[in-house]
């Protein structure tokens, strides 16, 4: 599904998202760049404490304090074919708040967090549609059942009245993804949407958003730490550690040829579980945010380290042959120091 | 065992700073209370309040001391007197020199109105001292001293940095008394609340049931009856000849036996969500005994909220004594509390011409400010594991 | 074969919910309903299911967190002797309760936050009596040197160890009375990936090293098949389908299997052949109102009318496992679940929660 214009609808350039703590300064996003396309599905994928989810927060402007977007640029393409720089805009502004809901819908990892417990799941839904479409109480009210129908919430005009702890995690999260698309937005940012739920219910919810995206025609940005889930729906995928993109390409050259060892890593232990024997796991923990590893983020659990060059200076994240990037000194010539290929070895 | 530790072991920790790493053991070693600590110290407004409401304490202890004067050392002369104001430097013919002083009276008569009005007497120099000599007192019974932490240097000067009242004694004086029963009722009425709130809440949430709704109706019933009708009963019921201290204690006994309710209902609610919280359930499943889980497991997970709650209770006490004293329910004169001062203030005439006997207004005020922001504070500090 | 440590016999573990103005009316939960086992000794039987189809009630049923209702559990002790553990007296339990322990899910909520480490691994020996004051103290370093923990972090409390770290905690805490049988329930759900396959591999060695067996629950069979030599698939309170993880990876059975084997996400699986997995309509019956005859058949493609009456009972296939399910042999004629000829399902047959 690649775009068929060429401008992107969301540029994200150099994005840096820190946050002041007592214990110092944490850069949870520190210079991340990627582009979706129209209609395209892009895959964040990291540890816990890689920076994913803050930078789909960065996006849709709910960093809280004491974090803030404190330098970079996210260009995005609004419906009228007009450009906003989303990080220029306060993020409590009513220019963000139009956009927000609007535009770009959200997602979360736990949709009861995301849901009024004392509100039906029909006025909540309803409450976005008449907020930004201007909808008035009966045309908000087909348009809610339409959506709900839509994301396969079985019964949707007869359960408009019922509360979200009547409902199980997957119908929760139906709701959610109903909400988030009421308005027909042209991005969707969803944070591990997925994560909570039985394999069962996260299949069938993958495949909704496959299908609404077809549907809808919009762009997903989707957060996850499962690289089986970003194969199952991802087009491009940026994979990150410690606030910054390791390694972003095609989804089938990350999954198939993984340049970054940390890629490879992460894959293994996704790949390996029909194998015998002990799974190849990444040893070691992501460090702590206020001990970032000089040279190279993940030289610390490494397992081509190479002393003396990755401990002690940061690679750079380089583009190899047209669209994949990889921040590696293993890639610093553009050629492989080593030979590829170790993930199904 | 050692290939286990090889390949599943976290890596060796990378050279993390030196100043974070002891950022970070200091942390993880962190008990709960000092994560408390360190919490509420962030915030600002209740840590100011809880230095206040300490303040309070300590003057309320202190108080004979702290006083220039004793509660009942009344100069008829300086009825109605108003407010001294308390100069620090002395101008002289050479100069002006440090020496803390207040200005005596004068006695004017406005003939038409019949009435007489005090105005300051630059002349007369009362010059005020800290340690002094005045009335002489027994201190908590302990000992008896003259010694005051100021007032005037020639005792028998007046001296009112508050004005006087209706029979020309110290109003500030009064009210520093008045803190140690009102602020005293308001800390032993919450004990008393807890001791109760704590057992027949946690009966409740523990054994469920029968015991459960007889405790659950019985708060609902308690709580629904109208405050000030039953304190008027329970207080009328207190016999008049009974000694202030006797009268005291009832007066406390009445106030906690309505503020137990909220403490119950804070402590089952808590005991019924931990009851099925799984580090309880692996307490059981780890052979731990009943009251090993009561008491160690789930008690102290909870404590810090009743130090919140406990502590939000205070001012509501306080309140009530109040309330009680001020209706002419409560405590009665010689027995000085903040409602018993303000009693003294309830006619048109104090409004008028002595607004200063709202003083002890202003001090209940100030108490049960800081207590709340305090007590808020303190329930914001009280899980430190919340995200 | 070996003889099983543990032998589970139609297992009943029914709740009773009060509902209603007065809480007069009561229903019941048949959260277990007739679950029968063996767990050989030293093997890892895997049990899988979506939530609420009472797997982890099963376990926590074994480990002594509640009372059966009905059936049987019998314990094989280390001296040949069998105790049953729904029957038995208070202390027997406590006895084998020992040897019997549980690894959480959530490494969050079940450690204690206001409890050292210490005291959290050294609680189940200083009530089981193994062990006190100084020696405890040792025990307790040498259970987190097993699980991959730094000593030195004795002192520390939970909230200073990142998730997978917290899960070592746990895991010291459940072999620290030295049991034969852990009961893992969900022991890896909760945790990154990277850390999945840490922990994962911390529990093999650890079942090698001290002849554990393991009864791992999951809703996840991807998880279940890199650790378990057999797989029990469990649907609202009943095993549908037990087989060697080769047999029913290879060829499951039941079309609860197949459903629950093809929603694995497969990095090996592209894009574009998504379209052939199974969708499993609607959501997993209520236990408190399971559907008549086979629980399954609101949801099932071959459910006929012998399964809306007969509930089908486990039974052995030629050259499988044991499956409940009345067209097994016919399911068994379409081929692999990996095939493209299996047929794509997608019956509206829902069967939402009732909400009480």
């Amino acid at each position: 599904m690649r775009a068929p214009t060429a401008a992107p609808l969301l540029e994200v350039d150099n994005l840096r998202t820190h946050f002041t703590t007592p214990g110092g300064l944490v850069k949870s996003v520190d210079g991340v760049s990627f582009t979706v396309g129209h209609q395209e599905t892009v895959c964040i994928v990291g540890e816990s404490g890689s920076g994913k989810s803050i930078t789909a927060r960065s996006i849709m402007g709910l960093v809280r304090r004491p974090g803030r977007v404190v330098g970079g640029r996210m260009n995005f393409r609004l419906r009228d074919g007009s450009t906003v720089d989303l990080a220029a805009i306060p993020p409590d502004s009513a220019t963000y708040r139009a956009i927000r809901g609007r535009e770009i819908g959200m997602i979360f990892q736990e949709p009861m967090s995301a849901l009024s417990p004392v509100h039906t799941i029909g006025s909540q839904i309803e409450e976005g549609i008449r907020l930004h479409l201007g909808f008035g109480a009966r045309a908000a009210r087909e348009r809610a059942v339409d959506a709900l129908e839509k994301v396969g919430f079985p019964g949707a005009r007869q359960r408009l009245n019922t509360y979200p702890f009547q409902l199980s995690g997957g119908l929760r999260q139906r709701v959610c993804i109903a909400m988030a698309l009421a308005c027909e937005p042209s991005l969707l940012i969803a944070d591990e949407p997925t994560t909570a739920l039985d394999v069962t219910t996260q299949a069938n919810i993958l495949e909704l958003l496959l299908r609404l995206q077809g549907e809808l025609g919009m762009a997903i940005v989707f957060i996850t730490h499962d690289l089986g889930v970003v194969a199952e729906i991802a087009d491009r995928v940026v994979v990150m550690y410690l606030g910054q993109v390791m390694e972003a390409g095609p989804a089938s050259g990350i999954l198939g040829h993984p340049r970054h060892p940390y890629t490879r890593g992460l894959l293994r232990c996704v790949a390996d579980i029909e194998g015998d024997g002990l799974l190849r796991a990444i040893p070691g923990i992501v460090p702590h945010p206020l001990a970032r590893p000089p040279g190279c983020p993940f030289s610390t659990r490494c397992e081509e380290m190479m002393p003396g060059l990755c401990d002690t200076t940061a690679p750079e994240l380089l583009a190899i042959n047209g669209e994949s990037r990889v921040r590696c000194h293993l890639w610093s010539s553009g050629q492989p120091h080593v030979t590829e290929g170790a993930v199904h070895g | 065992m050692s290939s286990a530790t090889d390949t599943t072991a976290a890596a060796p920790a990378p050279a993390v700073p030196a100043a974070i790493a002891a950022q970070e053991s200091r942390l993880a070693g962190a008990s709960e209370w000092r994560l408390i600590w360190w919490r509420f110290r962030r915030h600002r407004l209740a840590f100011a309040s809880g230095i206040v409401v300490l303040a309070i304490y300590v003057i309320a202890l202190l108080a004979d001391p702290i006083a220039p004067a004793s509660t009942e050392a009344s100069k008829p002369q300086y009825t109605y007197a108003p407010p001294q104001m308390l100069h620090l430097f002395r101008t002289t013919d050479d100069g002006w020199r440090f020496e803390p002083h207040v200005l005596g009276y004068r006695v004017q008569i406005d003939p038409r109105a019949m009435r007489r009005s005090f105005v300051t007497d630059p002349d007369t120099v009362i010059p005020v001292g800290l340690f002094v000599r005045g009335d002489r007192y027994s201190f908590l019974g302990l000992f008896e001293s003259d010694l005051h932490l100021f007032g005037p240097i020639e005792a028998g000067q007046p001296f009112f940095l508050l004005g006087a009242d209706r029979l020309g004694r110290d109003v500030l004086s009064r009210t520093i008394h008045g803190a140690r029963v009102s602020m005293s009722i308001g800390l032993v009425g919450v004990l008393m609340s807890l001791a109760i709130g704590v057992v027949l809440g946690g009966l409740s949430g523990y054994l469920g049931g029968l015991v459960d709704s007889a405790i659950q109706r019985t708060i609902e019933i308690i709580r629904s009856i109208p405050t000030i009708p039953l304190w008027m009963g329970l207080a009328a019921a207190v016999p008049l000849t009974w000694h202030p201290l006797a009268v005291y204690f009832a007066v406390t006994v009445i106030l906690s036996l309505i503020g137990w309710t909220t403490i119950a209902r804070i402590v089952r609610g808590k005991f019924l969500s931990l009851r099925n919280e799984d580090f309880v359930v692996s307490a059981r499943l780890d052979g731990a005994s009943q009251t090993r889980i009561i008491l160690v497991h789930m008690l102290p997970s909870f404590y810090s909220y009743i130090i919140a709650a406990t502590t939000l209770a205070v001012p509501t006490m306080i309140l009530s004594e109040t309330a009680l004293s001020f209706i002419g329910l409560g405590l009665q004169p010689p027995m000085v509390s903040w409602g018993v001062l303000l009693k003294e203030a309830q006619n048109i005439r104090s409004l008028a011409s002595a607004p200063w006997l709202f003083a002890p207004g202003v001090a209940v005020m100030i108490a049960v400010l800081s207590l709340s922001f305090l007590g808020d504070g303190l329930r914001d500090a009280a899980d430190p594991y919340q995200k | 074969m070996a003889e099983p440590i543990l032998s589970v016999q139609d297992l009943q573990q029914h709740f009773h919910r009060r509902k209603g103005f007065l809480k007069r009316e009561t229903t019941t939960v048949r959260a277990v309903d007739g679950v029968s086992f063996d767990l050989i000794e030293g093997e890892t039987l895997g049990l899988v299911g979506e939530s609420g189809c009472g797997k982890s009630t099963t376990g926590r049923a074994i480990v002594g967190a509640y009372r059966p209702t009905a059936g049987s559990a019998l314990y094989r002790c280390t001296d040949g002797q069998t105790i049953d553990l729904v029957q038995a007296d208070p202390a027997a339990r406590r006895a084998v309760f020992r040897e019997i322990r549980l690894v959480f899910q959530d490494p969050q909520s079940s450690l204690n936050p206001r409890m050292r480490v210490i005291d959290i691994v050294g609680e189940p020996l200083r009530n089981f009596g193994l062990a006190s004051g100084a020696a405890r103290r040792e025990r307790v370093g040498q259970l987190l040197a097993q699980v991959g923990l730094r000593p030195e972090y004795i002192d520390r409390y939970p909230h200073a160890f990142s998730g997978g770290e917290r899960q070592r905690i746990g895991i010291a805490r459940a072999i620290a009375t030295k049991p034969r049988l852990l009961i893992a329930d969900e022991a890896v759900s909760a945790l990154d990936v990277s850390i999945r396959a840490q922990i994962l591999n911390l529990l093999v060695e650890l079942q090698a090293s001290l002849g554990l067996t393991y009864l791992f629950i999951s809703h996840d069979m991807s998880v279940v098949r890199r650790i378990a030599s057999r797989v029990a698939v469990m649907y609202v309170g009943r095993i549908v389908e037990i087989a060697p993880t080769a047999d029913i990876f290879r060829q499951p059975l039941h079309p609860y299997s197949r459903a629950l084997l093809s929603a694995v996400p497969d990095v090996n699986r592209p894009k574009s052949a998504h379209s052939r997995r199974i969708r499993l309509t609607g959501e997993v019956a209520d236990p408190a109102n399971p559907p008549s005859g086979c629980h399954f058949h609101p949801r099932c493609p071959f459910a006929s009318d012998r399964c809306r009456t007969e509930a089908p009972v486990l039974r052995r296939i030629a050259g499988s496992g044991e499956v409940a399910c009345h067209h097994a042999e016919a399911i068994a004629a379409t081929g692999p679940v990996t095939s493209s000829a299996q047929p794509v399902i997608s019956q509206e047959g829902t069967q939402l929660w009732t909400t009480a």
